[in-house]
């Protein structure tokens, strides 16, 4: 059967990283897990430019997306790979903070011993989200689930305290569950349709009873991985506890795989069983997830777990989403597409500038984590004279999650906002200004902390066991923030993305 | 009702038992049980609608084959950190 | 709900839920699975498509058994996945370490207590498990059978040898990294390798379907026998000594 070029690509974005992990499990030298992680990262870069030039230029738009039939036998029977625009932008975004991560690791687990077993899990890792984003089949997601959410845990494990491990455990019993009913859902839409590919499941679904089932175990399970209030419990503890390069790929990407699965089952595969009210209850959650979680991010004492709280309601935002996807009395089809189209270019939008910004933020707090020994926002009093490109960094980021212009997090919002006055539903607008808002304050209490100095004379501390961090670690931070920024000028160039094979 | 039917009706109960065990007991390796059996309870529904038809169907139980891996690892995984927490537990007793 | 874990060895038993909660929680899971098995009952049963699929493709795929076609060739991709999953699991409980990987796999000393009847009976039972293993492995290209049984059945070996006390492992050696790891580099390396004959990865020609899923769960086996023993060792914890003795010196003596 004739495969086209870009669709040939895709088994590399699996196998690559599987590669990695075996090459770092045998030689396990320091120098030679960070050369495989460059090597691995490298060609993950290449594969996924030769990906994105294969893909149609916004002019030719098909509608179908690229498949490859793994093993060569055809759903149902097989499973296939497929890719989509929305898809594609989440794989180069996995891409692009996966390789200025493993940029950062190599620094930061240069003298820990835990690198032994981080290398081969953080690579595990990334081929489990790999595998999500491409799988058009939904029981081989549930395997992918398990690994992206088994290495997470394994990866919240290598700080070896007795709070990381505990919150590990919390997390890994959470993901459990959540997989388990899942797995239900699994099972019901089998026996409905007696099928597991997303497009044929897509033609075949209707409105029934075991439909509305399966949607809501699957909405339970996949809320509890994306940590939606009030299922959002066991994130701060997870988040924060991990170490920095882990804590940005949890918030980063790993939040975002159960919420991209989540998309696709409302928007294309059980979209015949949404209600209206559903929507509704989604987006009222997310509300509530961001009010709730920017509180907790001002009361928060440590830094990470501040940073991990600002997730709760950063997640919150994206499920905006399912109340601008609500169907309005005499909205014509055409006019219903244009609408969805919107709403998810400004999630996908937000997804982005979320991820990176949030990398660069867990990016700046291990810095400071690991020249001060603590992240205790009170006694951060003045550090900016010690740490000012980490600082720097923490600002950027920040100004992107407040949604400050220019930065990627502005346009998001704005898109959002849009989207919410054309459909009438002005008290969204309400919500992601206080959420704004809110979010400013958090972020401005540590600025203004870090950048003022003592006032009296006799509390000016000198801060104990200072140690200096290699220039590469503030620098990949760095990088990150100003990516946002980058892109809040070029929001085109995602937007364009998305509308590729049809995004829904 | 058929037998099938059946089978697939206990399993959608276990499923409960187990998801009311993990919400409400606060002992950890009780919730790993009641995981456990949650997990049970999804895998007899795969079996049970695999043998609903007029031939038994056998990619549910490829499926099901998978599953149980995915559950031991997921089981020895929570084991091997209960158990150290436990050390560390026992150390700061020691302490 | 998941805020207060407890271990139960130490610390006192605390109080669960309260009684309003549970009942709550109780009325809401039958309600969910009382609407479950409604929408299930009335549904029926219905048209299942893979079955001819399987029936009609089981002569192409290399091997007799629907269930091992399925798992190593129709979803082969599904299999890999979960070979990464044990792997993942294996790196997640094993004792982190630089120094031990200097040493050897397999340390043999004579332990202080032992036990004669296990080590005579082991003398007899390890050849009939590796060849049982080997059995359970070959048969699964027709009968029940394949690759995760016969690798179960291969680390109780493992596992007896431990007991036995004769034998310790060191997963950190480069041997043993090279079994953990083995399962999937072949897996991933045959599915890599049949792209030049068939141009898609994980299709096998039909004419070499059945050596090639048996070459990838041979090594399966290895992998899944070496995690699972490794599991048996990181989960085991100081079995409590005193107890162990009183029936060895009535043996001894």
């Amino acid at each position: 059967m004739p495969i086209s070029d870009v669709s040939s690509l895709l088994p590399l974005l699996v196998a690559i990283p599987l590669t990695g992990a075996i090459f770092s499990v045998l030689i396990n030298s320091k120098h030679g897990q960070v050369l495989t992680g460059l090597l691995a990262a490298l060609s993950l870069v290449l594969v996924i430019c030769a990906i994105l030039l294969g893909l149609p230029s916004e002019g030719l738009q098909s509608t179908a997306a690229f498949r490859y039939p793994l093993a060569g036998w055809q759903a149902p029977l097989g499973i296939a790979l497929s890719l989509d625009g929305f898809s594609a932008l989440l794989l180069t975004l996995t891409t692009f903070l996966v390789t200025v991560l493993t940029f950062y690791s190599a620094y930061y687990f240069s003298a820990s011993p835990a690198r032994v077993r981080f290398w081969p899990l953080w690579w595990l890792l990334v081929a489990g989200i790999n595998a999500l984003f491409l799988s058009a089949d939904i029981f081989n997601v549930y395997v992918t689930l398990e690994i992206i959410g088994l290495a997470a845990v394994a990866l919240v494990a290598l700080s070896g305290n007795k709070a990381g491990l505990t919150a590990a455990l919390r997390y890994l019993l959470v993901g459990l569950l959540g997989s388990l009913c899942y797995l239900m859902a699994v099972a019901l839409l089998y026996h409905l349709y007696g099928t597991l590919d997303f497009a044929q499941l897509a033609a075949k679904a209707d409105s029934n009873p075991l439909s509305w089932a399966a949607l809501a175990l699957i909405t339970v399970g996949l809320v509890l991985k994306t940590a939606l209030v009030p299922l959002h419990f066991w994130l701060p503890h997870a988040h924060g506890s991990a170490p920095a390069p882990v804590s940005a790929i949890l918030s980063a990407l790993v939040v975002k795989a159960s919420f991209y699965l989540l998309v696709r089952f409302w928007m294309e595969i059980l979209a015949p069983a949404v209600t209206n009210d559903a929507l509704m209850l989604l987006g009222i959650l997310g509300g509530l997830a961001i009010l709730w979680g920017c509180i907790q991010a001002l009361r928060a004492t440590r830094l990470k777990l501040m940073v991990a709280y600002s997730t709760v309601a950063q997640i919150g935002y994206l499920f905006l989403l399912f109340p601008l996807l609500m169907s309005a009395e005499g909205v014509s089809e055409s006019q219903l597409a244009a609408q969805h189209q919107s709403a998810l270019a400004a999630v996908s939008y937000f997804i982005v500038a979320h991820a990176c910004a949030k990398a660069a933020m867990f990016i700046a707090a291990g810095n400071i984590i690991h020249s001060l020994g603590h992240d205790d926002i009170a006694k951060l009093q003045g550090m900016a004279k010690y740490m000012p490109l980490s600082l720097f960094t923490f600002a950027i980021a920040g100004g992107s999650l407040i949604g400050l212009p220019p930065s990627a997090g502005f346009i998001a919002k704005w898109l959002m906002l849009n989207v919410a006055i054309d459909t009438h539903q002005w008290w969204w607008v309400v919500i992601i200004l206080t959420g704004g808002l809110l979010a400013a304050l958090a972020i401005f209490r540590v600025l203004d902390l870090a950048f003022i100095k003592p006032e009296h004379a006799s509390e000016q501390v000198v801060p104990d066991n200072w140690q200096k961090v290699p220039v590469a670690m503030p620098l990949s931070g760095l990088a990150l923030a100003l990516c946002t920024m980058a892109l809040g000028f070029n929001a085109d160039l995602i937007i364009d993305l998305i509308m590729i094979g049809g995004g829904e | 009702m058929t037998q099938a039917m059946l089978y697939a009706v206990f399993g959608i109960v276990l499923f409960g038992v187990g998801l009311f065990g993990v919400l409400a007991i606060a002992h950890v390796m009780k919730k790993i049980l009641a995981i456990n059996i949650c997990g049970v309870g999804v895998f007899m529904v795969f079996i049970a609608n695999a043998s609903s038809g007029v031939a038994a169907d056998f990619v549910p139980h490829a499926m099901v084959l998978t599953g149980i891996v995915v559950a031991v690892a997921g089981t020895a995984m929570a084991l091997s950190l209960v158990v150290r927490i436990n050390a560390l537990e026992q150390q700061e007793e020691d302490a | 709900m998941f805020n207060d874990l407890t271990l139960g060895r130490n610390t006192q038993q605390k109080a669960g839920l309260p009684l309003g909660v549970l009942i709550m929680l109780v009325l809401a899971i039958a309600a969910a699975c009382l609407f479950l098995i409604k929408a299930l009952i009335d549904f029926g049963s219905a048209e299942q498509p893979l079955v001819t699929l399987v029936a009609s493709n089981l002569a192409q795929s290399g091997v007799d058994n629907p269930v091992t076609a399925v798992l190593l060739n129709f979803r082969s991709y599904d299999t890999l996945l979960e070979v990464a999953v044990l792997l993942i699991v294996a790196l997640a409980v094993m004792p982190a370490s630089t120094e031990q990987s200097k040493l050897r796999f397999i340390s043999v000393s004579v332990p202080t207590e032992r036990s004669f009847v296990l080590e005579a009976f082991l003398r007899w039972l390890l050849p009939a498990i590796v060849v049982t293993s080997g059995y359970l492995l070959w048969t699964g290209a027709a009968l029940p059978g394949g690759a995760f049984q016969a690798g179960a059945l291969l680390a109780g070996a493992g596992i007896l040898l431990l007991l036995a006390g004769h034998h310790s492992f060191n997963f950190n050696a480069p041997a043993a990294r090279l079994l953990l790891v083995v399962g999937l580099a072949v897996f991933l390396l045959v599915g890599a390798a049949v792209i030049l004959s068939s141009g898609i990865a994980l299709a096998y020609p039909q004419a070499w379907a059945g050596m090639l899923i048996l070459v990838i769960e041979v090594a399966a086996t290895l992998t899944i026998a070496a995690i699972l023993v490794l599991l048996f060792c990181a989960l085991q914890v100081e079995p409590p000594r005193a107890k162990y003795e009183g029936p060895k010196k009535e043996e001894h003596s």
